[in-house]
């Protein structure tokens, strides 16, 4: 496990650098000049070279992609905003936690309903309660959140003045946010559950562990939840690794001062090292979570890591 | 114990006392009906079978894939699917129990421990992500719950050892092993417990031919060992006459004849079993063409009426096509159920003789 472990970490490393190093060229090949985008049209030629030096743009692409790669690895520092006085660190480190908890929150309250939901639908399988959630969660899932949080914002906050429409503070303030993430993400959780769980209710070795004599339940909960569960984490995974971005629309509807915000902001301003900040920052969180999963993924299923094991192995026998 | 050795006396006085009659047998199946629903369609799996088998003894179902084989074990067992399947009618009794009518906590302790059953196709029966170990020493401490952990799994490597797998390989997980090994593990922990009765379904069709012989001979030496009594589904004649003692050839959901390994083999007389013979090579018939059944099984939700077999039968006649067949014993435990019985005989005496 521990050579397993080694190496996914291993490969994560020249993936982040080569995800780094692709949206910095992307964004270096973009056209615009950011010191005339900066001082206006009535800067003069010599006003705009000298803002072009301030900022580095003027240096060759090689010069400037080392620059930023030392800064970023061996620093950690994402650079200066073009327009704002900021580090780009800091205000990632102070935006970082809002985002963080709204979407943690709402994942994990999610998980923890939509999950055994999915289960309980899939053991009473065509029953009452499994139509009840097939409806409720394709209706969910089908509505995109910000729907949602219109609704909300109209009745609890307008009408009921139960949770304020904006801004962050207090944890009333996360209420309604949440709860739009919330939605969106339990009803696929739920559908996936249910999914999952059936095939591996209808699979043989559930038959044999209840021909073994084992209850009802024991072969629900202890033979094909495990089982069931592998998918789920997976798919778990990807929605931590996304929640960062996901919380896009919804920030700029609550007006809340999270990572969204920042980069709706940034792009709107075409505020270059900002969103380059954002976007190296998110592929390395995505990366991370993406190591993480891998790694419970093969602690849950030991056919993952021998296939891990013996294709390294393969490899490794053919360079000899 | 004590009521085992009562029930062994017992069923030795049954068996002077009257020859077919199914009280008291070890297992009795009476009419058993099971259907499958899908929506609004109806699939007639089983309709209507008996058969008994005798403490010791074996019993082998052969037929076509899709005839129902398979849900006559599910059904003894009691472990159709929740949904849309259901036995319909009929009566399964076991050591003078009916197993139909039984509550699911005593089911629970029946399965795995008295009757056992081994699945077709190993690679998906066993659990993917449980060590060998956890798998056979779950199921022994479940019917032992005296038992510590640590005696549960020295039981399950004793029994592994028994089917030749070392100790060296019980920590591994099934995707470790090739597809004989892994029947070797179903076989340790079908027989486990030390079951009365084991239901194996098609346990070596997925093996390839030489590890086929292996494990049926293992099948056979643990059965013998322990006494087990045993329900062989197959479709494979050589592995009934290699395993069985007695013979049900089921086609349509029904029992079309019924006999003794004896005369079955030596008298076939259902144009169905006929047919299953006609498919089989043999040594002595030299460059004589292989006749398969010519047509396919009907379609178990769309059963034509009469005999199941009428609309693929060359001896069928008219009145094949409606009513009951009747079924005649034509000796001993010999049973066949079709109409023309002397007919199909003058026919098949007439096609040797040329």
């Amino acid at each position: 496990m521990a050579r397993y472990i080694l190496r996914r970490i291993l490969i994560t490393i020249p993936t982040i650098l080569c995800v780094t190093i692709l949206v910095f060229s992307l964004l270096y090949i973009t056209p615009g000049d950011p010191a005339e985008m900066i001082l206006g049209s009535s800067a003069t030629e010599e006003e705009l070279a000298s803002y072009r030096e301030f900022l580095g743009v003027d240096r060759p692409y090689l010069v400037q992609l080392g620059d930023y790669l030392y800064r970023l690895f061996i620093k950690f520092d994402l650079g200066d905003s073009w327009l704002y006085a900021s580090r780009i660190t800091d205000e990632i480190k102070n935006r970082l936690p809002i985002t963080f908890a709204i979407s943690m929150y709402s994942i994990l309250i999610a998980v923890a309903t939509g999950i055994p939901m999915g289960v309980y639908a899939a053991v009473k399988q065509n029953g009452a309660f499994d139509k009840f959630v097939l409806v409720t969660t394709s209706v969910l899932h089908a509505v995109p959140n910000y729907v949602f949080a219109m609704i909300f914002i109209m009745v609890f906050s307008l009408q009921l003045n139960w949770f304020p429409a904006y801004g962050i503070g207090s944890l009333k303030h996360y209420v309604l946010p949440c709860m739009c993430i919330f939605i969106s993400n339990f009803g696929s959780m739920a559908r996936s559950m249910r999914t999952s769980m059936l095939e591996v209710i209808r699979s043989d070795y559930v038959m044999a562990a209840r021909a073994q004599g084992f209850s009802r339940n024991v072969v629900y909960f202890l033979h094909a939840l495990p089982n069931a569960m592998i998918p789920i984490v997976t798919q778990l995974g990807g929605r931590f690794a996304g929640a960062l971005g996901g919380t896009l629309i919804l920030e700029t509807i609550f007006s809340i001062p999270g990572m969204g915000l920042y980069v709706q902001g940034a792009i709107s301003k075409r505020d270059v090292p900002v969103i380059l900040g954002n976007v190296v920052f998110m592929s390395i969180w995505f990366c991370l979570i993406m190591l993480l999963v891998d790694i419970l993924y093969a602690a849950l299923d030991p056919r993952i890591k021998a296939q891990y094991i013996a294709q390294s192995a393969g490899k490794r026998r053919k360079r000899s | 114990m004590k009521e085992k050795e009562f029930e062994k006396k017992h069923d030795h006085r049954e068996h002077h006392h009257h020859d077919g009659h199914r009280d008291g047998e070890f297992l009795s199946v009476k009419d058993l009906t099971v259907e499958y629903t899908s929506g609004k369609q109806v699939v007639h799996a089983v309709n209507g079978i008996s058969f008994d088998i005798k403490r010791g003894h074996s019993l082998g179902i052969v037929g076509e894939s899709g005839c129902g084989k398979s849900t006559v074990a599910k059904a003894i067992l009691r472990i159709l699917p929740d949904h849309g399947a259901r036995i319909a009618g009929g009566e399964i009794w076991y050591k003078g129990r009916d197993l139909v009518s039984e509550p699911e906590k005593r089911m629970e302790h029946i399965r795995g421990a008295e009757i056992s059953m081994i699945f077709q196709d190993p690679m998906t029966a066993l659990n993917p992500v449980k060590k060998i170990i956890d798998q056979i020493s779950s199921v022994i401490r479940l019917h032992n719950p005296g038992m510590t952990k640590k005696e549960a799994e020295e039981q399950g490597i004793k029994m592994l050892r028994r089917v030749g797998i070392g100790e060296d390989r019980v920590r591994d997980y099934p995707h470790q092993f090739s597809g004989g090994m892994q029947q070797r593990v179903e076989v340790a922990i079908g027989l486990s417990c030390n079951p009365d009765l084991l239901l194996a379904d098609e346990p070596t069709t997925a093996l390839d031919v030489t590890i086929q012989a292996q494990v049926l001979d293992l099948i056979r030496d643990l059965m013998r060992e322990k006494g087990t009594t045993l329900l062989l589904i197959t479709h494979n004649l050589g592995i009934v006459a290699e395993m069985c003692d007695d013979v049900a050839v089921f086609y349509g959901g029904e029992i079309v004849e019924y006999g003794s390994k004896r005369e079955i083999f030596k008298n076939p007389s259902h144009p169905y079993t006929i047919g299953l013979f006609g498919a089989v090579p043999s040594l002595t018939g030299e460059g004589e063409r292989l006749k398969p059944v010519e047509g396919i099984m009907p379609d178990p939700s769309d059963l034509p009426l009469g005999c199941k077999f009428h609309t693929r039968c060359p001896y069928a006649t008219e009145a094949c096509s409606e009513g009951e067949v009747p079924v005649v014993q034509l000796g001993g435990t010999h049973y066949c159920q079709c109409h023309n019985i002397e007919a199909v005989k003058a026919a098949q005496e007439k096609e040797a003789a040329k």
